[in-house]
C-alpha cells in the first residue's frame, strides 16, 4: 500500500488563537520590536495592509486595526488542542512548530470509505473549528508540507503530485539561505530542475545536506518523525486573551476545547458522561490565591459531539453569574462510557420525528434547571404516610420500579399528599362542616426511629365538595394530610 | 359533487375506475369510503369518527366522558386544559387511568410544579408505573414554560402535566404546537377564572366538585362543540361506599381499579 500524508497548515494560527468571537475585524500581530506588522488577517489585507509594514503606515491605512502581540505559549497550547481534534482522522499525527499538523492517512482511508469521503469529512470539521487552513496531500511528509505551505494541493494519485512539486520554487525546500542563493545563482529556480540533475553530482557539488533533502522529498530516504502521543487524561486549559465578563462569552473559547474533546473521545470510541469546567477568575488584590469556580455538567447517556455539549453548556451558562472576569478556563473529562449508537424507540416515538430520547431530555433539563430541581418519586415500604414515598435523584432512564413497597389497595390513599399536615380548626369538625365519610383507619408505627405516629385517618367531604384525607392525632387535634384530587 | 374530489384529492393510482357520482348520499360513494375510514372527512354528529389518522386515541378510562370526546378518548399530540378553583377538585382522579396507560411506554411523565406531592402509593394503586414519573420544580415562571415546551416537543415524554399560574394565550399556543410536534399529551391546570379567556388548547374542561361526585363540563373539545355538564363519580363510590363489615383485604384489591360509573369492566382500554 502506498503511503499518503496530509499536511494541515494553519497560517493565521498565531492571530486566530487570540480571537474571542467568530467574527473579527481587521487585526494584525506585531513583531518582537513592536515596530512592524508580522501577520495580518484577511480583513486587514483587504484594507491594503501587508506583512512587514510599519505600524504608523498600517494605522494610517486602516485606523480601526487591532494590533496584538504574539502569545507563543497559547499558540503551542492551541496546536496541541488541534492535534487532539485531528486524532479522529488519524492515529499518527506529528506536530510542527510552525503551526502545522502532519497526518498519516493512507491507513485511515478504508475506514472513511475512500479518499473523497475522508476529505469531505475533514473539510466539514475544519469549517466548524474556525481556523484558516491550507491542506495538501503528499506521498512523502516533506512533499505534503511543501505543497501545503505553497497554497494547498489535494489529490489521491501520485503522478499529479510529482507535477505540482516540480513547479515549486527551490526556496520551498527550506534550505539555508546560502544554499538557496547558490542554487538560484546557478539558474536552478524550480524543484524540477534540481530533480533532473544526476544525484552523485548534486552531492559532490552542493553538499550532502541538499541531497538528503531531495531524497526525503522523493521518498528515497525516510523522514524521521516524532509522533504526537495524546495525553492519558483529557484536561485542556485555555488562557483567554481578553477577560470575559459575561457567561455567554465563554462559549467561543469553550467550543475550541470541545472540538478537541470530540476528537479525543472519537479516537477512543468513548462518550463523556461528566465534564468539569474550571473558570479561573482574575485574582483579587488582597489574596495570592487565584479564585476559581468549578462547574460540573452531566450527560445521562454520555455524549461526544461538540454541538450537543455546547448546547448543554449554553443552557448551563444561563444559570451562571460571574462574580469576577474570567481569564482562563480548563476542561476536564472525568466519566466515560463506551460509544455505541443510541437506540431510539421504534414503536412509540416514531410518529413524526423521533426527537430526543428520554435520557437526552433529562440531560437538557438538568443543564438548565440543575440537579436538585428534578426528582423521581417512588413508593417506599413504610406504614407512615409521609414516609411511604421517597424522592430519588433522577439520573437514569425510566426503568421498571425495583423499590419495595406494600402491595397496593389495602386502603385508599389520596393522590395529593401535603408536604406537612395542615392543622384544622376543631369547630369545623364539631359543626360538621367537614363530613366524615370513611374511617377511621388507625396507623400506629415508627416507634423504632424516633418519629412515632398514632393517628386515625378519615376521608371527609369539605363544604365545597372536595374529598380530603384527614387525621386525628393522639392528642385529639385534627390535621389535613391530603386531597383525593 | 365534482368539487368533492378536489377537496379530498383521491390517490392518482387508484385501482377503482372513475365513476360518475349519481347518488346524492355521499356514504354510498365507494371513492369516499377510504377517506371516511381514514377520518379525513369529518361528519357532523358522527361521534365515532376519528379525526386524524396519525393521532392515537387514548381512552380517558371513563366511558361517559369518552362518549363526549370525539374518537372515544383523548387524541395524543394535544393540549388538555383543566380549569378548577382549588387543588383536589378531581383533577388527578380524572387523569389517573390515562396516566396508568401512558406509563407503560418507556418515556417520562413529567409533572411540572405540582401544588402538592403526587403521592406515590396512590399512583401505584391506580396502576401508574411511578418509575416513569419525573417531578420538576422550577424556580421561575420562565423556566416552567421552557420546561413544559421542551418536554412536550422532545418526544421523550408520553405526557406532560403543568400547573400554570398567570400565562398568556401565546404561551398556551406554543405548548400546543410543541405537543402536536411530538405527539405527547399535555395537561395544563389553571384556575377557573380563565374560563372566559380564549385558549388554543383543543380540549378545555371545567371541574367542579359536588356532594355526589365531580361535575365535568367540556367547554371546548376537538372537532366538536361544547357539551352539557356531565357528572362523574370518578371512583368515589368505591372510595366511600364500602361496607365497614366487609372491609377486608380480599375486597380491597378491587379498590385499586378506578370505578366506572356504568360498567364493571376493567379500567382501561385503547380505542382505535
Amino acid at each position: 500500500m502506498s503511503t499518503l500524508w496530509l499536511y494541515l497548515h494553519f497560517p493565521l494560527l498565531p492571530l486566530e488563537v487570540l480571537y474571542h468571537s467568530d467574527e473579527s475585524g481587521p487585526s494584525a500581530l506585531l513583531d518582537e520590536r513592536r515596530a512592524r506588522l508580522w501577520l495580518c488577517n484577511t480583513t486587514a489585507e483587504a484594507e491594503g495592509l501587508k506583512t512587514g509594514m510599519a505600524v504608523a503606515t498600517a494605522r494610517s491605512l486602516c485606523p480601526q486595526i487591532q494590533l496584538l502581540n504574539r502569545q507563543p505559549q497559547q499558540e503551542s497550547q492551541q496546536l496541541q488542542t488541534l492535534a487532539l481534534w485531528a486524532n479522529r482522522f488519524s492515529a499518527q499525527i506529528s506536530l510542527r512548530s510552525d503551526h502545522g499538523l502532519l497526518l498519516e492517512i493512507a491507513s485511515m482511508l478504508p475506514y472513511f470509505k475512500g479518499f473523497n469521503s475522508f476529505y469531505r469529512h475533514l473539510r466539514q470539521q475544519l469549517q466548524k473549528l474556525g481556523f484558516s487552513s491550507l491542506i495538501a496531500t503528499g506521498h512523502t511528509p516533506l512533499a505534503a508540507r511543501m505543497l501545503a505551505r505553497d497554497g494547498g494541493f489535494i489529490h489521491r494519485e501520485s503522478e499529479p503530485h510529482q507535477q505540482a512539486l516540480a513547479q515549486l520554487p527551490v526556496s520551498a525546500l527550506e534550505l539555508d539561505n546560502k544554499t538557496t542563493e547558490r542554487l538560484t545563482g546557478m539558474g536552478l529556480r524550480q524543484v524540477r530542475q534540481l530533480l533532473d540533475l544526476p544525484r552523485d553530482e548534486l552531492a559532490s557539488r552542493l553538499g550532502s545536506e541538499l541531497l538528503e533533502r531531495v531524497d526525503r522529498l522523493t521518498g528515497q530516504q525516510p523522514e524521521p518523525i516524532e509522533f504526537f502521543v495524546p495525553p492519558a487524561h483529557f484536561c485542556q486549559r485555555l488562557d483567554l486573551q481578553h477577560e470575559v465578563e459575561t457567561s455567554q462569552g465563554l462559549l467561543f473559547p469553550l467550543k475550541r476545547i470541545l472540538a478537541a474533546l470530540e476528537g479525543y473521545l472519537h479516537s477512543r470510541q468513548l462518550r463523556a458522561q461528566q465534564l468539569q469546567l474550571q473558570l479561573f477568575e482574575r485574582a483579587s488584590l488582597h489574596s495570592d490565591q487565584q479564585p476559581r469556580q468549578l462547574i460540573e455538567l452531566n450527560h445521562a447517556d454520555g455524549e461526544y459531539r461538540t454541538e450537543s455539549w455546547l448546547e448543554l453548556w449554553r443552557l448551563r451558562f444561563e444559570r451562571l453569574h460571574l462574580q469576577r472576569p474570567i481569564i482562563a478556563l480548563e476542561l476536564t473529562a472525568e466519566l466515560f462510557n463506551d460509544q455505541k449508537p443510541s437506540v431510539n424507540d421504534l414503536f412509540h416515538s416514531t410518529r413524526q420525528q423521533p426527537g430526543m430520547t428520554p435520557q437526552q431530555l433529562l440531560t437538557r433539563l438538568h443543564s438548565r434547571l440543575g440537579k436538585q430541581a428534578i426528582k423521581r418519586i417512588v413508593p417506599h415500604a413504610d406504614h407512615r404516610p409521609e414516609k411511604s414515598w421517597k424522592p430519588l435523584e433522577a439520573t437514569s432512564l425510566p426503568t421498571p420500579s425495583t423499590e419495595s413497597s406494600f402491595p397496593p389497595g389495602q386502603h385508599q390513599r389520596p393522590g395529593w399528599l401535603l408536604a406537612t399536615p395542615k392543622p384544622l380548626p376543631p369547630q369545623q369538625l364539631q359543626q360538621q362542616l367537614i363530613r366524615l365519610l370513611q374511617g377511621p383507619e388507625r396507623i400506629v408505627s415508627g416507634w423504632w426511629d424516633n418519629a412515632p405516629i398514632r393517628r386515625d385517618y378519615y376521608i371527609g367531604r369539605w363544604p365545597d365538595g372536595r374529598l380530603g384525607w384527614l387525621f386525628r392525632d393522639h392528642q385529639g387535634n385534627w390535621f389535613l394530610h391530603g386531597w383525593f384530587g | 359533487m365534482q368539487p368533492l374530489s378536489s377537496i379530498t384529492a383521491p390517490p392518482k393510482n387508484n385501482d377503482q375506475p372513475q365513476q360518475q357520482v349519481t347518488s346524492p348520499c355521499v356514504d354510498k360513494d365507494p371513492r369516499l369510503q377510504p377517506l371516511l375510514q381514514q377520518g379525513r372527512i369529518w361528519q357532523a354528529g358522527d361521534h365515532q369518527q376519528h379525526s386524524a389518522s396519525s393521532a392515537e386515541t387514548l381512552s380517558s378510562g371513563y366511558p361517559l366522558l369518552d362518549q363526549q370526546l370525539i374518537g372515544d378518548g383523548w387524541q395524543t399530540g394535544n393540549l388538555v386544559e383543566l380549569l378548577y378553583d382549588r387543588n383536589g377538585s378531581g383533577e388527578l382522579r380524572l387523569l389517573l387511568p390515562t396516566l396508568a396507560k401512558l406509563s407503560q411506554q418507556p418515556r417520562w411523565i413529567l409533572w411540572v410544579n405540582p401544588p402538592h406531592i403526587p403521592y406515590a402509593p396512590a399512583l401505584q394503586a391506580a396502576g401508574v408505573d411511578t418509575s416513569k414519573i419525573l417531578m420538576v420544580h422550577s424556580q421561575s415562571h420562565q423556566d416552567q414554560l421552557w420546561t413544559l415546551e421542551q418536554a412536550l416537543k422532545s418526544g421523550g415524554c408520553s405526557a406532560v402535566l403543568g400547573w400554570l399560574g398567570e400565562v398568556q394565550d401565546k404561551s398556551i399556543r406554543r405548548l400546543q404546537v410543541a405537543a402536536s410536534d411530538s405527539g405527547a399529551l399535555g395537561f395544563v391546570f389553571r384556575p377557573q377564572q380563565y374560563r372566559q379567556n380564549s385558549s388554543s388548547a383543543p380540549y378545555r374542561i371545567c371541574l367542579h366538585p359536588t356532594n355526589k361526585g365531580v361535575d365535568i363540563t367540556l367547554i371546548k373539545r376537538k372537532n366538536g362543540w361544547a357539551m352539557p355538564t356531565l357528572q362523574l363519580a370518578l371512583g368515589e363510590d368505591q372510595l366511600l361506599h364500602r361496607q365497614p363489615k366487609t372491609d377486608s383485604q380480599f375486597q380491597a384489591s378491587n379498590l385499586a381499579k378506578p370505578q366506572q360509573p356504568d360498567s364493571q369492566s376493567p379500567h382501561l382500554r385503547l380505542v382505535r
